[in-house]
């Protein structure tokens, strides 16, 4: 209880450094960084920041003013009156603050003559060093951008990945056979989609290739993430989305083994008795209503050709399936996994969405192991030309397409 | 300050009219935005003070965004915008919902065609609870994410709470990480061909694992596992299929009624909608579904039975029906559905030879005074009456009933009806005499064909003219319909006294003369030279000149 108060009492301080800074950066406007008022403001912001218990981080961004990376909670005031102090570092081309101990009054008079004159002169206006304060920028995760913002986003999205098959992995290991854990997989297809949102080919990547075994867990993660990624490259509303990354992921759970897994049909037979579980009215809404009238439509005899996206799932599922096969102790790379698709389609698997999920990743998909200039390298992406022979390569640490077509690799059986 | 603290009366109770600046259709837009932004607030404010006005500004919302069909809400920190013109702003006293649903991650809201006032009231509600702190930011990321919203399309991003694990955790250079995934990948490449080379011998791997990858690189050149853009929109058809969806929830919800929370019963509506008329056929079926999913609702979130009976009634227009199945139809189905179905199949719309059909079929069952106290003759068409008319006398209906009928219906179908069936004039003369009397005008243009129907109708018509000295009718109208009295041979009867009476009008005077030409044994004497006829008006000698010569 002493440790919440104290993150209250530390809250409240950073909101009132934040008031502060603005009465600062105001009175500097209005008379001047030598006039009292100014003095008097920063006099204020010192104690203000020595209150709210250095060191931290102020992470200063549009939409929202985080201390150490946790959001403060801005009253509407406050936020406006915050936006200005953002803008003002934004100027500068700085997004965090580091506060390792209250600066001199003198500084802080400096500090915010340096933001108004950059409010008002644009980016030329330089900042003073000030002992006590550090200003950094902050590289946002961008797909497509500079090498700095793609590597970014690269380790955001395996952290996030990582986290989130660390979760299947929790989640499998605590759940009963009679109930579904229905806010804990929720929040696990949720933190899948934000990943996806940030980037589906990163988050096929780095969960292709994320350290660590290979699971029953990780195999449902992956096969929700395919029947995701497929309805996004569809653009199919997100409540069709969301409902089938969950059954998959529920199905997968209670289908795949260790090696091999049941087929669908048994999954769903496996499932059914925990999804519908736990029923009470404040549990149930329009997802959960989905997620089960998907699972209900999927025990059909033949899921292959089954009703809404059975199929879909169906063909995620059994590439999982085929990843760790039952009858020899080896494990298929992507690669493999594609080649294996590839041949199904409208054997095994449907034709329409096996053929979505051969191309969701590139037909050479992501992870997959490649020699380009005689050199094993990882496709990480499509190429802007489309060229689905000379896709993005990570090879000996820098990415680029290749000039000539890659050569796959597989790490079971090289083609002749 | 906080809203709590602000002085002033509470801006429910006060509408004052809205100065927008600019002229035309934009500035029109404008305001409407204006009054949606403040009937939003409104509503929020009134659930949050539980006023007995919500539902009313709940419906005014619903109203003023359905006006804007095309209107999509963009969600900013502090204000909310729709095609870059303000709908509403945050203050001090209004719209302090806003930053905290933007902090949700909620970033554009626009309302669906299917969507109902308890919708708006439910969004409100939430956004209320959120503006007091009693709902957490991340409750509601979490409520919308589910789906919640029913009746709204909303595109929502990370909340604020989340943007902390979006930042990179440590700044390392590009370089380095790229060469550690690609030790990364060089060391699983290694791990799997390892494990491969203990479970297989190589040309077992090879046997099972090579003519895959081979097939796999001949079909990416030959470029047959693309997926082309037909077969795409394909897919996503068929994965965003509406009626298949709300097939597969009703069907759960049939079969497992404790799941029938998770939608509110005004959403159960569409769904059902959606069922009925993507249906093969007529399906009775769906109405055990309906009343199974009915049971259990709230006073205000009731399934909109109307709406389901219209849609039964379109489908049956569309693609007919089994007169059984109607039969039992009708039998099971709920007043107020009825009240959906019946209408439906008035409208004189495609698929009327169904309705007609159906409605005999109705008639037939429920018996005349039945039918016509459910189904109201005044939107009966010409076509309907006459073929409802045949049904009403096929089933023996008697003559209180089918003038209870008659005078209901709207007078073009009234006179028809009456021309079709000889009988309905035997049974139910005086009403049709009647309506003749009270609308001159809009009955003269139709006694024509009512007079030629038969001699019944013609001296019916006669008489009625007659009775009223040919007042209030049209002079072609009058003109037309003494023609085909005097054809019917009630001339002398009927027609004869309007031209000799001399304190006529000249007109129908005149049509009584032209009519009269048709029976030419009753226009001898009157062409015949008189003293008394140079005393006549000059258009009526004029009349009388054409005609001798017409005649001779």
């Amino acid at each position: 209880v002493s440790g919440e108060r104290g993150a209250d009492e530390r809250t409240r301080a950073t909101l009132d450094a934040l008031d502060h800074a603005f009465a600062l950066l105001r009175q500097i406007a209005l008379e001047g960084a030598e006039s009292s008022g100014a003095r008097d403001a920063a006099a204020a912001l010192a104690d203000a920041l020595a209150d709210a218990q250095p060191p931290f981080a102020l992470q200063l961004l549009p939409e929202a003013v985080m201390r150490d990376r946790a959001p403060l909670p801005l009253s509407l005031e406050a936020f406006r009156r915050a936006h200005h102090i953002v803008s003002a570092f934004e100027r500068l081309g700085a997004q965090e603050l580091v506060v390792s101990y209250a600066p001199a009054v003198n500084d802080l008079c400096d500090l915010g003559h340096a933001l108004v004159g950059a409010a008002n002169k644009g980016r030329s206006a330089r900042l003073p060093q000030i002992d006590g304060l550090t200003l950094r920028a902050l590289t946002r995760p961008k797909a497509n951008g500079t090498p700095d913002e793609e590597a970014a986003l690269d380790r955001v999205v395996g952290e996030r990945v990582g986290a989130v098959l660390a979760d299947a992995d929790a989640l499998a290991a605590s759940a009963s056979a009679t109930t579904w854990p229905w806010p804990r997989a929720r929040a696990l297809v949720a933190d899948l989609e934000r990943c996806m949102l940030e980037s589906i080919s990163v988050t096929g990547r780095a969960l292709e290739l994320a350290p660590g075994a290979w699971s029953p867990a990780r195999r449902a993660s992956v096969a929700a993430f395919h029947v995701g990624a497929v309805l996004a490259r569809l653009q199919v509303s997100p409540l069709t989305q969301r409902a089938g990354m969950h059954a998959t992921f529920a199905l997968a759970l209670h289908g795949l083994g260790a090696r091999g897994g049941v087929a669908l049909g048994e999954a769903v037979r496996a499932a059914w008795p925990a999804l519908l579980d736990d029923a009470a009215p404040e549990a149930l809404d329009p997802h959960r209503l989905r997620v089960c009238a998907l699972v209900r439509v999927a025990a059909c005899a033949a899921p292959m050709n089954g009703g809404l996206i059975v199929p879909l799932l169906h063909a995620a599922y059994e590439l999982e399936r085929q990843r760790c096969p039952a009858d020899v102790a080896l494990r298929l790379s992507r690669l493999d996994l594609q080649a294996w698709l590839a041949g199904a389609l409208g054997r095994e698997v449907d034709a329409g969405f096996g053929r979505a999920l051969l191309g969701v990743l590139g037909l050479l998909p992501i992870g997959s192991h490649v020699l380009s200039d005689r050199r094993l390298g990882v496709v990480v992406g499509t190429s802007d030309s489309g060229d689905a022979e000379r896709p993005r390569v990570l090879v000996g640490g820098r990415i680029a397409t290749p000039e000539q077509p890659v050569a796959l690799s597989s790490p079971l059986a090289t083609p002749r | 300050v906080h809203r709590s603290d602000a002085p002033g009366p509470s801006p429910i109770k006060q509408r004052r009219p809205r100065k927008v600046a600019g002229i035309g259709a934009a500035a029109e837009q404008a305001k409407r935005f204006l009054d949606l932004g403040d009937a939003l607030d409104a509503l929020v404010r009134a659930i949050a003070a539980a006023d007995a006005l919500a539902a009313g500004l709940s419906r005014r919302v619903h109203g003023l965004w359905q006006g804007d069909a095309a209107a999509v809400v963009e969600w900013q920190a502090t204000e909310l915008r729709s095609e870059a013109r303000l709908v509403l702003a945050a203050d001090v006293q209004r719209g302090r919902f806003i930053l905290p649903a933007y902090a949700a991650g909620l970033r554009l809201v626009s309302l669906r065609e299917q969507s109902v006032p308890e919708d708006v009231l439910r969004l409100c509600r939430q956004l209320g609870e959120l503006e007091r702190g009693a709902l957490s930011v991340t409750a509601f990321a979490d409520w919308l994410w589910r789906g919640g919203a029913c009746g709204f399309d909303v595109a929502q991003v990370a909340s604020v709470g989340e943007l902390g694990r979006a930042l990179p955790a440590e700044e390392r250079p590009a370089a380095e990480l790229w060469s550690e995934r690609s030790e990364q990948a060089v060391a699983l490449w290694n791990d799997l061909a390892w494990a491969a080379a203990q479970a297989l011998d190589p040309i077992a791997l090879a046997q099972r694992f090579a003519p895959p990858l081979e097939q796999l690189v001949l079909r990416v050149r030959a470029g047959d596992l693309a997926l082309g853009m037909p077969e795409a929109q394909a897919l996503r058809a068929r994965a965003d299929n509406p009626a298949a969806w709300a097939r597969a929830e009703l069907t759960l919800l049939g079969k497992r009624p404790e799941l029938n929370a998770a939608l509110p019963r005004a959403h159960v509506t569409f769904p059902l909608q959606s069922s009925i008329e993507s249906a093969g056929r007529f399906e009775l079926g769906l109405l055990e579904t309906i009343e199974q999913l009915s049971g259990g609702a709230g006073d205000s979130d009731v399934i909109d039975l109307g709406l389901l009976g219209a849609a039964f009634g379109r489908a049956l227009l569309a693609r007919g029906f089994d007169p059984d199945e109607l039969r039992a139809f009708v039998d099971r189905a709920p007043a107020a559905l009825c009240e959906g179905f019946l209408p439906v199949l008035l409208e004189p719309q495609r698929g009327a030879t169904h309705g007609r059909d159906a409605l005999s079929v109705l008639l037939w069952h429920w018996g005349a005074e039945r039918f016509f106290a459910r189904v109201s003759p005044k939107q009966f068409g010409a076509e309907l009456a006459v073929a409802l008319f045949a049904a009403a006398l096929a089933v023996g209906c008697d003559a209180a009933q089918l003038g209870r009928a008659l005078e209901q219906l709207p007078i073009d179908a009234a006179l028809r009806a009456a021309a079709a069936h000889p009988q309905l004039l035997r049974k139910a003369g005086a009403v049709i005499e009647r309506r003749i009397h009270a609308n001159p005008p809009h009955s003269g243009p139709l006694l024509a064909e009512l007079a030629a129907s038969n001699v019944g109708a013609a001296r019916l018509v006669g008489g009625v003219v007659l009775a009223r000295q040919a007042s209030g009718f049209g002079p072609e109208a009058l003109k037309a319909a003494l023609r085909a009295v005097a054809r019917a041979g009630c001339g002398a009867e009927f027609v004869l006294p309007l031209w000799e009476a001399r304190t006529n009008a000249a007109h129908v005077r005149l049509a009584a003369l032209y009519a009269l030409e048709s029976d030419k044994p009753l226009l001898a004497p009157i062409l015949g030279r008189r003293v008394a006829n140079m005393l006549e008006p000059a258009e009526i000698r004029a009349a009388l000149d054409e005609l001798r010569a017409r005649v001779a």
